[in-house]
């Protein structure tokens, strides 16, 4: 008896599954790539620290577009661009949501919620003298044996 | 858009969305790695918090259609099927990847 799971799947479904996989399998593919040393730094940079790089930007936007543009042509593929889209809708929004949290995009952003001090009050530099007034050191509560009543 | 395929997209973001939600809770607090929902029991298989978003929220969602018979329910499972079964593979290839040059592939995911 022969198991064939992906023919127990409607053809619809099969379809949107394929396009979900071209949707993947680019996205992964990219990240591959970008660990050769011949991969432009462009596509590595970021447009902001909250967003994912532009090769992921680029890699979850230009599937489903492309898939459409070829939908409009060749009806036969509609079915695949709704999985594609299905696939890279998500998955961008989760990559935006995790580098949004990240230590680098949340700096100056305590745990609790609560604004930290901007970085740049540590980094001025003082115009009248100090910022904050020099440590006095505790007054010494050890008492001399040579003074006092019980020398 | 027809509403099977509304709500085929409403189920791939919210599987999108526990995937999101559980990969950022750790990045938000990396102490939680070491937790049982952060187990990686392969390095060439994605970790149990994909397994559970990818994988557990298509298939509660199809469960819950079918007890409570409502096809809204089963086409959003079928819309979170389609983002957990090309994540998780695409995750699985990509790893399989990483681990036949001798890398590690948490490090890079978590990049």
């Amino acid at each position: 008896m022969k198991l064939n799971i992906f023919k127990m799947i409607d053809p619809a479904m099969q379809k949107m599954l394929l396009g979900g996989l071209v949707g993947s399998l680019s996205y992964y593919a990219d990240l591959v790539l970008a660990e050769q040393a011949f991969y432009p730094a462009e596509l590595k940079a970021r447009l902001a620290p909250q967003l994912p790089r532009n090769d992921e930007l680029l890699t979850s936007i230009a599937p489903p577009a492309i898939m459409y543009m070829l939908a409009k042509k060749k009806p036969k593929l509609k079915e695949m661009a709704k999985g594609t889209m299905l696939y890279s809708g998500p998955h961008l929004m989760q990559r935006i949501v995790v580098n949004a949290v990240t230590p680098v995009a949340t700096a100056g952003f305590r745990m609790n919620g609560s604004r930290a001090m901007p970085v740049q009050v540590f980094s001025q530099t003082p115009t009248n003298g100090r910022i904050y007034p020099p440590a006095t050191p505790a007054p010494s509560t050890v008492i001399s044996a040579s003074t006092g009543k019980y020398r | 858009m027809d509403s099977s395929y509304k709500y085929m997209l409403i189920g791939a973001f919210a599987t999108g969305a526990v995937d999101a939600g559980l990969d950022a809770y750790k990045t938000i607090n990396p102490a939680v790695a070491g937790n049982v929902i952060y187990t990686v029991v392969n390095p060439a298989l994605p970790a149990l918090n994909c397994w559970i978003a990818d994988a557990g929220v298509p298939l509660a969602l199809y469960a819950l259609g079918k007890v409570t018979k409502k096809k809204m329910l089963i086409d959003m499972a079928k819309g979170g099927a389609v983002y957990g079964v090309s994540e998780l593979l695409g995750q699985t290839v990509y790893r399989v990847a990483l681990v036949a040059q001798g890398q590690t592939p948490s490090y890079r995911i978590a990049r």
